[in-house]
């Protein structure tokens, strides 16, 4: 009996979310592209995304791997977005926001060696411009620009781009 | 003590420093006044990029933009106002310093603010990606001038 009044309070409040709350407006993405993790070298990237409302979130991650060396990064993104305008047929859509950005590299100079690893983490201020081809599909550039104590000062950060094809849903 | 012959006594500094921080708030709603949402027939953007070097170099209208949109890639991109100072730009072109070359796209994110008669100073965020194995991301700062 306890907890039928349980269940349908809990129904009730619910039901009552769905009224009061706003609706949200978001979307899935996912896609493929370069990144300058690997020195631009033709590696697919791996791309997901979710917008919601005026906020995205992203994570992108790139990988190649042999028997002498291997290079992996994983990029974080949090943006707050906007479609300001159009360019042609296609709305522009724009972001500005924190990256995060964390990488592996390992190699070794034969088969015998035991090799060298070195990985790190970079985070700085990151931007998003995409363009919508149509009303799924997209093109468009994520990049993260870490930053490395005061050389910011000078211009120099440790940049990560990635250059997206995707779709959204 | 009596100043030395050339130094600046504490009167002069302060009289300095009064009439500047006027002058600077005097002229506070001109500095932070978007340009960008003006109409401007024509404007020219130099911007250094990583360790001061040269970034950028580029001749645009009210909604575009064309030459060295980075130190290596020559192109054009549409220009599309974010908010009161911010912008965002897209465009194509051709990597003409990457290892093979090749078309490409660039990306902008940036704010055009401090305006001094036709001078702004403005900061981007720009990446570009080419098919030549050559993509990279750069933060410009450079001086905007809009006739």
């Amino acid at each position: 009996m306890k907890l039928q009044i349980f269940q349908i309070l809990f129904i009730s409040f619910v039901i009552q979310l769905l009224f009061i709350v706003e609706k949200a407006e978001g979307d899935v993405r996912i896609g493929t592209g370069l990144s300058t993790t690997t020195a631009g070298r033709m590696i697919p990237s791996l791309y997901l995304g979710l917008n919601l409302n005026h906020f995205a979130l992203s994570l992108a991650s790139v990988g190649v791997q042999n028997d002498l060396d291997y290079h992996t990064g994983h990029q974080l993104n949090l943006f707050m977005v906007s479609k300001p305008g159009d360019l042609l047929w296609g709305a522009i859509e724009g972001g500005i926001g924190l990256g995060v950005h964390h990488y592996q590299i390992g190699y070794r100079e034969n088969l015998q060696d035991l090799g060298l690893e070195k990985k790190g983490v970079a985070a700085g201020p990151a931007m998003r411009v995409f363009w919508h081809m149509s009303s799924f599909l997209f093109i468009g550039l994520e990049a993260m620009y870490g930053l490395r104590g005061a050389l910011f000062l000078f211009l120099s950060t440790q940049d990560s781009v990635f250059a997206i094809v995707g779709a959204s849903f | 003590m009596r100043p030395y012959k050339h130094q600046l006594s504490l009167k002069t500094i302060f009289i300095l420093l009064i009439f500047s921080c006027f002058a600077l708030f005097s002229n506070l709603n001109n500095c932070f006044a978007s340009k960008r949402q003006e109409a401007k027939t024509i404007h020219f953007f130099g911007a250094f990029g990583n360790l001061y070097t040269f970034g950028s170099a580029r001749v645009g209208g009210e909604k575009f933009e064309i030459g060295l949109l980075t130190h290596s890639f020559l192109g054009i991109a549409s220009l599309i106002n974010a908010g009161s100072v911010g912008y965002f730009s897209f465009g194509t072109g051709l990597d003409i310093a990457g290892s093979g070359g090749g078309i490409g796209i660039y990306a902008g994110a940036g704010v055009e603010f401090f305006s001094f008669w036709i001078v702004d100073l403005r900061c981007e965020m720009s990446a570009v990606s080419s098919w030549g194995n050559y993509t990279e991301g750069q933060i410009l700062v450079g001086a905007n001038l809009a006739f």
